[in-house]
């Protein structure tokens, strides 16, 4: 409804200005308990969350009774340990058992298997940069007593064995035997099935 | 809060709630009269500030209807360019006062028929009131936000109960020093204009009446009354006490009745006045106000009189607002108070 008011426009604007703020305050109040109410259903989340979690991480009392009874263990254990040592060296040793096995068979006729020896060997011709793995070098001594024999038998020691490298040594002619011949053939790396 | 300095009395009031759900939170009377009201009345809020809960520091402040030169000044056509001069000269020649004058004016209705001629309300009032008023509620420590003649608040309280009316209605203040009759369309006052029979008159008449001639014939019978008390009153001598105060009744209830008829008659040309400015339109119902719309006659009267439906003004139980019972009792006289509260909301 128009009227006339006799004091001037602003204080009437400036008093319904006044009177909105209130419902904006309580706008804004709702607003930030909104906020609120939100923040603490999220950090309750949050808690629990963690609450779960850490307590997924913490061993249970069973398992902590283990872990004792193992560490009992070993402290009993580590008392044997200086006999128990030398038991257990030849498991640093490379395993090539199983090529002693056919090894003899494998070199083919006119040939016959003196002496094998394996080791564990740096490379010579290694890069600076490159980190050092050791190769298996396995030295087979043989007598062979044919030409045919005598060449065949690098290559017929890379099959049999499947190591990457091979390599004639020294040969050596046997006094009293003219037709037999002393050689040493030396593979290197790994063999395919020890990668 | 409403703070509604009246001719005999000034009226603070704050409702709480919105529409829809008001109820009063505080009402209170302060009765002082003359120049000084303002400060009177202002002094005995301050003595009972801290009784009274008041809410806030803004005051929509009402100047009494009586404080206020109301003018219907039609522009023509021709004096359309100089509006600023006619109104400044109609202000002037109808109020005085030292300290100046402050006017403001609205359009009421549109261009008439011819779309050459439109009417504005003048209000005047003088600079002294207004700085009485402005003082007063400032020394309460209230920051005053609105000031309006009686009449806007109380139309604006009645709007309310003729929500969704399409026909015009009417109300009538019967204010003390002052009465105004108004014609309310469209949610907007279209007519005002300040009746000659106030409410002062109307008590001058009842006065006059009481003090009439035929009164001094009640008196032997009223000390035959007295003196019979010691040995018993004569029948003869109630009934006769009887019939004469009844007869002296409706002596004083036409005196009043025909003033009511006098203003049915000034309503009735303001009437007649709207209908040709605004195509024929018809007021459906006259809501009466202020001091004297309780005296008895007045409304009966001016229903008889104007053919329209009449009565006194309730707009707290129209709107269903919760109040006291001191103000259920003369809701009429609280529809200026009623109209203030409400503004920016109604």
């Amino acid at each position: 409804m128009k009227t006339a008011d006799f004091l001037p426009l602003e204080n009437y604007q400036l008093h319904l200005e006044r009177r909105r703020t209130p419902k904006r305050i309580a706008i804004l109040s709702v607003f930030a308990l909104a906020c609120i109410i939100g923040s603490q259903a999220v950090a309750w989340e949050a808690t629990s969350t963690e609450q779960r979690a850490t307590e997924a991480e913490t061993p249970d009392s069973e398992s902590l009774a283990a872990n004792v009874e193992l560490n009992d263990l070993f402290t009993e254990m580590s008392e044997y340990a200086v006999s128990l040592d030398p038991l257990a060296q030849h498991l640093d040793r490379p395993t090539c058992g199983g090529l002693l096995h056919g090894l003899a068979g494998a070199c083919g006729t006119d040939v016959s298997v003196e002496r094998v020896r394996w080791s564990y060997e740096l490379p010579t011709n290694r890069s600076r940069n490159s980190t050092p793995q050791r190769e298996l070098v396995l030295v087979v001594t043989a007598l062979v007593e044919s030409d045919e024999a005598l060449l065949e038998l690098p290559e017929r020691l890379l099959e049999f064995s499947g190591y990457k490298k091979c390599r004639t040594g020294s040969t050596e002619v046997i006094k009293g035997r003219p037709e037999a011949l002393r050689v040493e053939i030396q593979l290197r790396g790994q063999r395919e099935d020890e990668k | 809060m409403a703070l509604h300095f009246g001719a005999l009395d000034t009226r603070l009031l704050q409702l709480e709630g919105g529409p829809g759900g008001w109820s009063v939170r505080t009402a209170s009377i302060y009765s002082a009269q003359g120049k000084s009201r303002h400060a009177r009345a202002a002094e005995r809020v301050a003595e009972e500030r801290k009784s009274l809960r008041l809410l806030g520091k803004d005051a929509l402040i009402g100047i009494s209807s009586d404080a206020v030169s109301v003018n219907l000044v039609p522009i023509d056509e021709h004096n359309r360019g100089r509006i600023d001069q006619v109104l400044k000269d109609t202000a002037t020649r109808s109020s005085q006062d030292s300290e100046g004058l402050e006017y403001r004016y609205l359009p009421i209705t549109g261009t008439d028929m011819a779309g050459t001629r439109e009417d504005l309300l003048l209000l005047t009032v003088g600079a002294s009131e207004l700085r009485r008023c402005r003082t007063a509620t400032e020394s309460l420590g209230l920051r005053p936000s609105g000031m309006e003649m009686g009449a806007f608040p109380i139309a604006r309280a009645l709007k309310e109960v003729h929500q969704g009316e399409e026909d015009p209605w009417g109300f009538l203040h019967l204010g003390f020093s002052q009465s105004l009759f108004g014609v309310v369309h469209g949610g907007e006052i279209r007519f005002l204009k300040p009746m000659q029979l106030t409410g002062s008159a109307l008590l001058s008449r009842l006065e006059e009446a009481l003090n009439c001639t035929e009164l001094d014939s009640l008196n032997p019978l009223l000390e035959n009354a007295s003196s019979g008390q010691e040995n018993g009153i004569d029948s003869t001598t109630i009934a006769n006490l009887h019939q004469q105060s009844v007869g002296h009744a409706v002596e004083i209830l036409r005196f009043l009745k025909s003033d009511a008829e006098l203003l049915a008659q000034e309503i009735r040309a303001c009437l007649r006045h709207f209908a040709t400015r605004n195509k024929g339109a018809r007021m459906s119902c006259l809501e009466l106000t202020g001091f004297g719309a309780s005296l008895p006659e007045v409304e009966a009267a001016l229903g008889k009189s104007l053919n329209l439906p009449v009565g006194l003004a309730a707009p707290f139980e129209a709107l269903g607002i919760q109040a006291p019972s001191h103000i259920r009792a003369e809701e009429h006289l609280w529809c200026a108070a009623l109209g203030l509260a409400m503004r920016g909301e109604a």
